[in-house]
């Protein structure tokens, strides 16, 4: 793999991570009793361009590699998702946390190798 | 018999199941799509909007949007951090899915590394998920 589709790879895992948080962001805005309408509209579509450019890029690049190949790499999304709560909340990552990533990790490694 | 079909369906344990299914399918078919519009001498392939041109890129969407519907009907009824955990199942369905209807060659070694993505994830399904609900 060359470093440009590891990049794609990084990308379209950090816009589905990205999409998910704004289209939950959104969803929380809407629940609230007075809101922009303006705002929220924003912010949903922000998370549907997001979630679009992570959809286009994943057929790019199964163009290109085995689904058996690419598809491990989003186990990426979680270990994305762990450091972006523990950096917007403020929480320490538990060694649960940790080990688990790092399991992936290497998983993810060896499927890149393989 | 109707009502007992229906309380079947919505049942989050059905919904989740056929997320899950549709899920896998949906992979299968983007990648079917991919693989029949695929074209490496083209610079702009990475952007993936040739894929559109099949009819299987189509059917993964749709298999998509009818699996997002399912897990949000499972949400309803099942916290994130049960729910998550199972729906984790979809990294075991989509490699074996590969294996016997894509006919792609797996290596043990790619094998190992799937099972070490399934492990970690189970491991850090449940912490994961209440970060996820609190984001």
């Amino acid at each position: 793999m060359t470093p440009f589709f590891a990049f794609l790879i990084f990308i379209t895992v950090s816009c589905f991570v990205a999409g998910q948080i704004l289209l939950k962001h959104a969803v929380d805005i809407m629940a609230r009793e007075r809101y922009s309408r303006l705002h929220a509209t924003i912010v949903f579509a922000s998370a549907i361009a997001v979630f679009a450019a992570n959809f286009f890029i994943n057929i790019g690049l199964l163009q290109r590699f085995d689904l058996s190949y690419f598809f491990p790499f989003q186990g990426m999304s979680v270990i994305l998702i762990a450091i972006v709560g523990a950096y917007l909340l403020k929480e320490r990552l538990t060694l649960r946390l940790t080990i688990g990533s790092i399991i992936i990790s290497v998983g993810i490694a060896l499927v890149s190798v393989s | 018999m109707t009502g007992l079909l229906r309380r079947w369906f919505v049942n989050p344990w059905v919904q989740l199941s056929i997320c899950v299914i549709l899920g896998t399918a949906a992979e299968i078919f983007l990648k079917l799509g991919a693989a029949a519009t695929a074209d490496p001498e083209n610079n702009w392939s990475w952007t993936g909007l040739t894929g559109l041109r099949s009819i299987w890129v189509w059917w993964g969407i749709l298999a998509s949007v009818v699996s997002l519907f399912n897990w949000l009907a499972t949400l309803r009824k099942l916290p994130l951090t049960i729910a998550f955990p199972v729906g984790n199942i979809v990294h075991i369905l989509v490699p074996l899915s590969c294996w016997i209807f894509l006919d792609e060659a797996i290596t043990p070694r790619r094998w190992g590394g799937i099972a070490l993505v399934l492990l970690g994830l189970m491991i850090v399904a449940k912490p994961a998920a209440s970060l996820e609900a609190k984001l």
